[in-house]
């Protein structure tokens, strides 16, 4: 401490580690890793793009996304309409970027719900392995992992109702809840690992209390194998919603989404193809994306899986 | 294997009434009264109160829960509000069509997976490797829906090789049933193939790298033997596993398969009930499918442990 204020008051310069930044582990290193798996920057890309053009859809979007011109309809691509218009004379383009906020919005949040309840139970499972409340909680997980997780997320939104304009849509509950045991056995099983370190027995010896072992000491170092699952749990949400919008029972009209608007377009295959490619290439690119960031994020943190 | 086989089938109990609390559960979590919901604003109060007693919602949730509990155990899992039809009975009749789907989806996605991923494996970094590893990575993220669309534009509007929807009963035509079924099969195992190709591919690399398959090379052995007699085997287990795992999404994946190409299976069952709020119907759908799904898993790591004796004495 003493060494470190004098640092700064003096105008001497504290001599730098040894090792190089990219030499050094840690979050930065990790970053430079994951931009040199191509895959992985590739995916970091495409949802960028998605993500800010969603974000500012607004001020990107070439035509508003609700507004019906009905003497322009089903249009092929144009230099007005670069990717046609629908049945209702929609541009196409600007409701895929609208579009983009529904199946982000659905993808990142119904992730972080199953995180949080997840990574929570997990914790705790893992930590007191073998008593009651976890055979209870594990239980639970294995029911909930015996329904395939479309079906249950369909009957879910089935019975929370039809998501009114506006309103958070109900099928992020749907996935959130759906996607809970994935991340519950992830870290239970990387808990019961990790507690038998050195450094959590350490810290039960010095009498530190078991939340504060299970959240300073053991969340800590179970996160890598999360975040691999994260990326990879919001393309499967992404696609999720998509179907579930797909079969009518996602975000209601107007509001668009990529699934209801596959959907609608499946309707003119024979007249206007063209009404698929938008929603149905936005929907592939952003899970694609995620799949390879996940996939990168594994390869860099997992250097055995590299090269296979 | 007789005492692994009931150890599991124990261990299911607990998981089977889990699963059917969550389906009783799913009734009660619509915002409001559930029979206001089924019948419409127009309902009567007659007729609410007449369906809630068929139901049995006005009765107190504990009780509710032992009915329902006792119903399903003698197989009785209620009847449809609209039809009046026995939920088991409408289930049993669309159920064939399910099968089929799943086991045509099935056998296509393994017929493309396995060759590919072994050539992949022993070709490595090869042109037809490259092809295949980007094929399975780009078919991993195609959701199935437009996967559908694009194989009806193309093989049913654009070449009129094959009928866009609709099902044609076995008994009625075979040569009907089977072109009927070649796209919504395809659209079903893509994602399969994609995942099994996958990792077969890293499996078999993994074996092809351990000291055993050096010991075979170092014997002289062909490569054709080393690679289908030696390492093959292994490689396989667990391939066997993601199978398993593949036939849960198989049947979740039927549900949206089914709807677009208008097949009258389980799963546009579930989804047609849903539209016409016939939830005894998407309740003993639902309850249906996820036990199915259990003693399918179950038998599949019967199997598993049948061919890899390690596992039974874990």
């Amino acid at each position: 401490m003493t060494i470190q204020s004098s640092a700064q008051s003096l105008p001497l310069r504290v001599p730098q580690p040894i090792a190089r930044p990219s030499e050094r582990g840690g979050a930065r290193d990790f970053l430079s890793r994951l931009l040199r798996a191509r895959l992985a920057g590739v995916g970091l890309i495409i949802i960028f793009v998605f993500t800010t053009s969603a974000i500012f859809a607004e001020n990107v979007s070439p035509y508003s996304s609700t507004k019906t011109t009905l003497t322009n309809r089903l249009k092929p691509p144009s230099e007005k309409n670069l990717l046609g218009t629908d049945e209702l004379g929609r541009d196409i383009l600007s409701r895929v970027i609208y579009g983009g906020r529904v199946s982000l919005q659905v993808g990142v949040v119904s992730v972080g719900i199953a995180l949080l309840v997840g990574v929570m139970l997990g914790l705790i499972a893992g930590y007191w392995s073998n008593s009651l409340l976890d055979n209870v909680i594990m239980r639970l997980m294995d029911a909930l992992l015996s329904f395939p997780a479309i079906v249950l997320a369909l009957a879910i939104v089935a019975t929370l109702g039809a998501s009114k304009e506006g309103e958070i849509p109900k099928s992020i509950w749907a996935i959130g809840i759906v996607t809970v045991p994935a991340y519950a056995r992830l870290t239970r099983g990387q808990v019961l690992t990790v507690r038998e370190r050195e450094y959590v027995l350490a810290a039960h010896t010095v009498g530190a209390p078991d939340a504060r072992i299970m959240l300073r000491h053991i969340l800590p170092n179970v996160t890598a194998p999360l975040i691999v699952q994260s990326s990879l749990g919001i393309a499967g949400a992404i696609l999720t919603e998509a179907a579930l919008s797909f079969l009518g029972l996602g975000v209601q009209p107007p509001t668009p989404s990529w699934g209801s608007m596959l959907s609608a377009g499946r309707g003119y295959l024979d007249i206007d193809p063209w009404l698929v490619v938008g929603p149905g290439a936005a929907i592939f690119l952003t899970v694609l994306g995620f799949n390879f960031l996940g996939d990168g994020i594994r390869d860099v943190l997992d250097p055995t899986l590299r090269n296979v | 294997m007789t005492r692994y086989i009931s150890k599991r089938l124990l261990a299911m109990l607990p998981v089977l009434f889990l699963v059917s609390f969550v389906v009783f559960m799913l009734l009660h979590l619509t915002p409001g009264d559930p029979a206001l919901i089924m019948l419409g604003e127009e309902a009567t109060p007659q007729n609410l109160a007449a369906l809630r007693h068929e139901l049995g919602l006005d009765q107190p949730l504990p009780l509710q829960f032992l009915s329902w509990m006792e119903h399903i155990v003698r197989g009785d899992l209620g009847r449809s509000i609209r039809t009046h039809q026995q939920v088991l009975e409408a289930i049993v009749e669309r159920l064939p069509v399910t099968i089929e789907l799943t086991a045509l989806a099935m056998l296509i996605s393994l017929f493309i997976a396995l060759p590919t991923g072994i050539i992949s494996a022993t070709r490595r970094n090869s042109f037809l490797d490259l092809f295949s590893t980007t094929g399975a990575l780009l078919g991993i993220s195609m959701p199935n829906f437009f996967l559908a669309i694009l194989l009806i534009f193309i093989f049913a509007v654009t070449l009129r090789w094959l009928p866009p929807i609709g099902y044609t009963p076995i008994q009625k035509d075979l040569l009907e049933n089977i072109r009927g079924m070649i796209l919504p099969a395809i659209t079903l195992g893509a994602a399969a193939s994609a995942i099994v190709a996958r990792l077969t591919r890293s499996s078999l690399l993994e074996v092809l790298s351990q000291d055993y398959v050096r010991t075979a090379q170092a014997k002289g052995l062909a490569e054709r033997t080393i690679i289908y007699t030696h390492a093959l085997k292994n490689a396989m287990i667990p391939v066997v596993t993601i199978i398993g795992l593949q036939i849960g999404a198989l049947i979740g994946g039927a549900v949206i398969t089914e709807t677009i190409f208008v097949l009258p299976g389980v799963g546009s069952l579930v989804v047609d009930s849903i539209f016409r709020r016939d939830y005894p119907l998407v309740q003993g759908a639902v309850l249906f499918i996820s036990i199915a799904h259990l003693f399918v898993n179950l038998v599949v790591d019967i199997l598993y442990a049948f061919l890899d004796p390690r596992i039974r004495y874990a």
